[in-house]
């Protein structure tokens, strides 16, 4: 074995070490008061089981942070070398709001033009879309960008609009009918999403760091989310931008070269991708059999089981998509991954996975049975209580409780903190920021607890989910018929609840208490979290603030809302 | 310089094919697709086996 395979077993053994560490400590401080009991009661049992998994997942994202926090300066890269090779900027659209998209194309191209890389680049707008005003409008939109590609070299620095006829396995599917009919005259794509933006210097170095690495099939960039404009996604923007670039580093770290691709903002080599990266479709019926839905993650598997390498760039900045505006339309991006994700299950037993690929589809299915997993819990903690047990809240047991939990939600927003550049680290603003967003994640996990075990219930009763445009309109309030639509059943339930809980089994109200105020205030949160008008206040404080450099911002131009609406 | 507009054949992607537990495979083309059938039988197997642990206990 090679120095390089050994020292990735001794990183796997230190993180493996640390997360079964953490749940022994949780379960031998926890457990006692709530389930463990000697008696092998089969509801402690269950309950045990589930404690365990959704701590020990929890665990291992928590050492993923550490080890991110602690290594991430060992995680170099090598030097860049010129630029000698051809790629492909392609970017799938599929019925999306043309002037966002004109928006980000423009950026790119503006900024990788003003990097020299016109020379070597083309730019490929596959249109998939069904609905004729949509074509039409992707057409105008082509129409008004041309003028921008006017490179000196006759055979670069062109955008082009590709339609195909049949439009089979989604996006994988465009993009592997653009690698058929134009991939030959490339090297290397750069995937981007619809709302994907990309600085010309992170473009370049994408590409040199590929063509320096020959057995590398796929490096991927952080992307940091931008525009967020509500509440919502102001909160979620502020968490990812402090804590991403440690949570990949970590991941990094951990899977070396089976590492993973997250659909976009990822420059890919066309050749070997070609030939293994022809998605198989799933045996049985939809919803966990047929065509992948979460394809990206499925061809890292492929190119890695074939012996390619799959990197990242864990440089920060220069990568941007964005996030949904509202728990509504945050959950329907959701339930698409959710279904994708628990598809990826047999893959985890497929022949020549590699242990990082096998490892990854298993978190991904646990991210989202995680909220269904806890609530079985808490809802067996309840079924105990009313079967006679006591709990001791002791104020050891309580401190401990609140302890554990806090050090999994908080310790990688301190982490993010301290990993800032010494001059973007302001004190009270961050601290005030991580207290918005600690309270706002407190407050809506519950319900999208509720909404990850609608979908995870219905993945398994069958219930298929169609492919639709996703929303990316930044400013998507939400109505309080639309939010009491979503949420009056868990309203009810908690007040229901909360009211048997007192009666019946008070010593357990402690535990279930994060669980009911979620839900009993889930209706007015959605739709107060959805506010523009929220999210540009807070703002205008000076809090949940994006943490770009100057010359981003520059770059990004009209696409950065803090210069643009605030 | 590799002229796009000179060659124009569409280059098909390869083919994949992936081994599953239980006989099953999954595979660009829909005939080789298998399905994992004894699931069914491994989950039935499972809940007899929790059943029996409870029952004997």
């Amino acid at each position: 074995m090679s120095d390089r395979g050994r020292q990735l077993i001794w990183r796997r053994i230190i993180v493996a070490f640390l997360a079964v560490t953490w749940t022994a400590a949780a379960c031998w401080f926890l457990l006692p008061n709530l389930f463990w009991r000697i008696s092998a009661d089969p509801v402690d049992w269950l309950a045990n089981g589930v404690f365990v998994l959704l701590m020990f997942t929890g665990s291992f994202n928590f050492a993923l942070y550490l080890v991110g926090f602690f290594c991430r300066k060992t995680a170099t890269h090598p030097g860049l070398s010129a630029i000698t090779t051809r790629t492909a900027i392609v970017m799938p659209v599929y019925n999306e709001d043309m002037e966002r998209v004109l928006a980000g194309v423009r950026q790119t191209w503006l900024s990788v033009k003003a990097t020299g890389l016109a020379e070597s680049v083309d730019f490929y707008l596959l249109c998939d879309s069904t609905d004729a005003k949509s074509q039409a409008n992707e057409e105008e939109a082509f129409n008004r960008l041309t003028p921008l590609f006017n490179s000196a070299e006759a055979n670069a620095g062109r955008l082009f609009l590709l339609r195909r006829e049949d439009r089979q396995k989604y996006k994988a599917g465009n993009i592997a009918n653009f690698l058929e009919t134009r991939g030959y005259a490339y090297d290397f794509i750069l995937v981007l999403d619809a709302d994907s933006v990309m600085t010309g210097t992170k473009v370049k170095r994408l590409i040199g760091m590929i063509e320096a690495r020959p057995k590398t099939a796929v490096i991927q960039s952080v992307i940091v989310p931008i525009r967020a404009r509500t509440l919502f996604a102001r909160a979620m923007q502020f968490g990812i931008s402090r804590s991403l670039s440690l949570f990949g580093a970590g991941m990094y770290w951990f899977l070396g070269r089976d590492s993973v691709y997250w659909g976009h903002n990822a420059v890919i080599r066309v050749k070997p991708f070609m030939q293994y990266c022809n998605l198989p479709i799933m045996p049985g019926d939809p919803p966990l059999g047929g065509d992948i839905m979460s394809q990206d993650i499925v061809e890292a598997a492929l190119l890695g089981r074939e012996g390619w390498a799959v990197d990242w760039d864990l440089e920060p900045g220069g990568s941007f998509d964005e996030l949904p505006a509202n728990i509504l339309t945050y959950g329907q991006r959701d339930r698409r991954w959710c279904q994708g994700n628990f598809q990826h299950f047999w893959l985890i037993f497929g022949d020549r996975m590699r242990f990082g690929h096998r490892l990854y589809f298993a978190n991904g299915i646990m991210a989202y049975a995680a909220g269904p997993l806890l609530l079985l819990l808490v809802a067996l903690g309840f079924v105990q209580g009313l079967r006679g047990r006591v709990y001791a809240n002791e104020p050891i047991m309580i401190l401990s409780f609140i302890g554990f939990f806090l050090a999994l939600m908080l310790v990688p927003k301190l982490l993010g903190y301290f990993s800032l550049p010494k001059d973007a680290r302001h004190p009270a603003r961050e601290l005030l920021s991580s207290v918005i967003d600690f309270g706002l994640s407190f407050l809506i996990a519950p319900a999208l607890f509720y909404l990850h075990t609608q979908f995870v219930v219905g993945i398994l009763l069958g219930k298929m989910v169609p492919w639709v445009q996703q929303s990316r309109n930044p400013e998507e309030g939400l109505e309080w018929k639309t939010a009491t639509r979503l949420f009056w059943m868990i309203t009810v339930l908690g007040i229901v609840w909360t009211w048997a809980t007192i009666h019946y089994t008070p010593s357990f109200l402690l535990y279930l208490a994060p669980i009911l105020v979620g839900w009993i205030l889930s209706i007015p949160m959605a739709v107060l979290s959805s506010s523009p008008a929220v999210g540009d206040w807070v703002a205008r404080r000076g809090l949940l603030r994006d943490n770009l450099s100057d010359a981003e911002i520059a770059e990004l131009g009209d696409l950065h809302y803090e210069s643009a609406n605030v | 310089m590799r002229l796009l507009e000179k060659v124009s054949p569409r280059v098909e992607m390869g083919q994949t094919v992936v081994k599953l537990p239980f006989g099953g495979r999954a595979s660009t083309k829909r005939a080789h697709v298998r399905r994992v059938m004894p699931l069914r039988f491994a989950l039935a197997g499972a809940g007899v086996a929790i059943a029996l642990l409870l029952l004997l206990r």
